[in-house]
């Protein structure tokens, strides 16, 4: 639209057609009003998206399923450190009772560092285990999530979207994808 | 004789040209991260190696994205030399940060001794060692060991000569070397020079440090073997007079002190938020950590060591979760870990970029292995087989393909585990077995794990989340 009214300005110009002003006004206003209706246009494309990947691993099935997952490493790593915790309070015990030998008093203050060494690292290291397990297992779930984002976002024709809940101040609900995301997640299963 | 010099001059011109030439080849580069090495240019490409951050390395024959990774003092410009292939995105133009990684021991040969192609008396004899000629070892299995060149810097099956058995050697010693004529210093010693301290937070956020807060109980107090030291003093006076060296900086918030210039180090110390400290030798990318009111500049004073960009407030915003200490003022308490632990994460303060790691979304999952053994009615075969230290510790890895329709019982998966583990162990070593069930993705997370140390069964368990997209769920 506008470049047929573009160039037919440019025309009559170019070929000096002497036309009254009235006439050159009305163009003017048309051509104006076509370039408004484009900008109005091209803005419509560009479509912003959201989608809250905390509500997808609280929400999904997948996500419940990797927390429980978590949770599950989190007893077995428990059971271990109260075991060793158990071997450290029974060496204490027996060398409060007070009735052992030197010989045997250094033995157990010797067997005590080694196990309190040993629970202490195993303290250290399993917190370490499950804090990586933890960003393994969102890593997992938001990578299942990411396809599907990525196929809803090319259907809605989103140019961008976003996933920081902290950065937003307005989501229109048409916008908010995550529901759906959620949606197709469970759908998988 | 103008001529016989002319031409001589010539000769030895071109003999210059043909050496530099041979040296110039590829380029030299560093890994910013910890970095595996392949037998080819693909992820899914057998692991022979890896590389510790900022490890310097040669590359060359740029292909796919992937470039052959050779010694840097190689001189042979051909593949053949290569000691393996990585990702070229990960290996930058400059040292971002450095944290060497020694491996494998320094040995002698105490007598004659055939280097063969591989870990058995039927393999091919490759080379042979002569008595008190010294070598490094690594790559260990049964009684052999892959031998590598005294010089070797880089840690790959592809770099090594050939195996021989370990009971022929004897751990190197300062005399041993010096008969040899060895000098002895660390092979990461070069490294250890000063880099431009860019390391970013996320570095940290990479090497699994980190706070799983309450999930696990702190140690009991009055057995608490290692020392700990005092919580810093906020205070804005000097006891004495203002010591001149360093710079007394004020945390911006939560930094852990490390025992080392490592992220993988054991914590000593977190600094709070406005504590005061001095800081000190910067080497690395990492601060020597003093209390601010220290008055002799000694490294062995200090309390450990912090990155330079955390303590200087440089980063990024509050991305590094900061681990907690184990608190040795309480009594232990068993914690379970909390369900809720993941759906917390992004509520709390302490947001983190997470960052999808797209790479495995493009690429198909490989069709499941044949199974080519038998064991308590599963039809199973071994992927992989690897050696690694994991926080000073020596784990082999299994990676089995068990063959089943049915989802296997906890029980039934411990048995079976416990029958390869059997046939695996080994003498100080732990083993872990990791199960992949078919439909799996054999590349990411394993459906069960089962630990086991010499002697026994240390834990088990199973992540059903990694069974999304196959038929058991």
């Amino acid at each position: 639209m506008v470049g047929v009214l573009g160039y037919s300005a440019i025309f009559l110009i170019v070929t000096k057609v002497v036309i009254p002003m009235k006439v050159l006004k009305i163009c003017l206003a048309l051509i104006l009003m076509a370039l408004l209706c484009a900008t109005m246009a091209s803005a419509q494309t560009s479509k912003v998206g959201f989608v809250n990947p905390q509500r997808i691993i609280n929400e999904s099935r997948i996500g419940q399923i990797a927390q429980d997952d978590l949770a599950r490493l989190g007893k077995e790593k428990d059971r271990r450190v109260r075991q060793a915790l158990e071997s450290v309070e029974i060496l204490k015990s027996e060398l409060q009772n007070g009735t052992l030998s030197v010989t045997e008093q250094q033995s157990k203050e010797k067997g005590l560092r080694i196990a309190a060494r040993e629970y202490e690292q195993l303290v250290e290291s399993s917190n370490l285990e499950i804090q990586g397990e933890e960003r393994r297992l969102i890593q997992f779930v938001m990578r299942r999530a990411d396809s599907i984002l990525r196929s809803i976002a090319e259907e809605m024709r989103f140019t961008m979207i976003l996933t920081d809940p902290e950065i937003i101040g307005y989501v229109n609900k048409n916008m908010d994808i995550t529901d759906r995301v959620i949606r197709e997640l469970n759908g998988m299963m | 004789m103008r001529k016989i010099y002319t031409i001589l001059a010539l000769i030895f011109s071109l003999l210059l040209l043909a050496v530099s030439t041979a040296w110039a080849f590829g380029e030299i580069r560093y890994p910013d991260r910890p970095l595996n090495l392949r037998k080819g240019r693909s992820a899914k490409s057998r692991w022979v190696g890896s590389l510790y951050p900022g490890q310097k390395v040669r590359v060359s024959f740029l292909k796919d994205g992937w470039v052959a990774v050779f010694e840097p003092g190689e001189t042979k410009n051909s593949e053949s030399a290569a000691v393996g292939y990585s990702n070229v995105k990960y290996l930058l133009k400059k040292q971002t940060r450095v944290e060497p990684k020694p491996w494998g021991d320094l040995v002698y040969a105490w007598r004659t001794l055939n280097v063969r192609s591989s870990p058995s008396i039927r393999g091919r004899k490759v080379d042979t060692l002569k008595a008190m000629e010294h070598v490094r070892i690594d790559f260990p299995e049964d009684d052999w060991s892959m031998v590598f060149s005294p010089d070797a810097t880089i840690r790959s099956k592809m770099n090594g000569i050939g195996y021989s058995s370990i009971k022929y050697f004897k751990p190197a010693t300062k005399e041993s070397m010096a008969r040899a004529g060895i000098g002895g210093k660390p092979l990461v010693a070069e490294e250890k020079k000063a880099v431009p301290p860019v390391v970013s937070e996320a570095v940290e956020v990479g090497s699994g440090q980190g706070q799983v807060g309450g999930t696990v109980a702190p140690p009991p107090a009055p057995v608490s073997s290692k020392p700990v030291p005092a919580p810093l003093k906020v205070s804005t006076e000097s006891a004495g007079e203002p010591a001149s060296w360093g710079k007394v900086l004020t945390v911006k918030r939560k930094v852990n002190i490390r025992e080392k210039r490592t992220s993988g180090s054991s914590l000593v110390h977190t600094l709070k938020s406005g504590e005061k400290v001095r800081v000190d030798y910067l080497k690395n990318g990492w601060y020597a950590v003093f209390r601010e009111d220290e008055t002799v500049r000694e490294e062995s004073k200090a309390l450990g060591y912090a990155l330079q960009s955390l303590i200087e407030g440089s980063g990024r915003g509050n991305a590094v979760p900061v681990e907690k200490k184990a608190d040795s003022s309480k009594t232990a308490r068993a914690g379970v870990a909390d369900a809720s632990s993941l759906s917390a994460k992004a509520s709390r303060g302490d947001r983190k970029t997470l960052v999808i790691d797209r790479s495995r979304l493009g690429t198909a999952k490989r069709p499941d292995p044949t199974p080519d053994k038998v064991a308590h009615g599963y039809r199973y075969r071994i992927v992989e087989k690897a050696e690694t230290k994991q926080l000073g510790e020596t784990w082999i890895t299994i990676k089995v393909f068990l063959s089943t329709k049915k989802l296997p019982g906890g029980e039934a998966l411990k048995d079976f585990s416990t029958t390869l583990w059997r046939e695996y162990k080994r003498p100080m070593k732990k083993v872990a077995i990791l199960v992949y069930l078919p439909g799996m993705d054999m590349e990411d997370l394993e459906y069960g794990v089962t630990k086991f140390d010499d002697t026994q069964l240390l834990e088990f368990w199973v992540r059903k989340a990694t069974l999304f997209g196959t038929d058991f769920l």
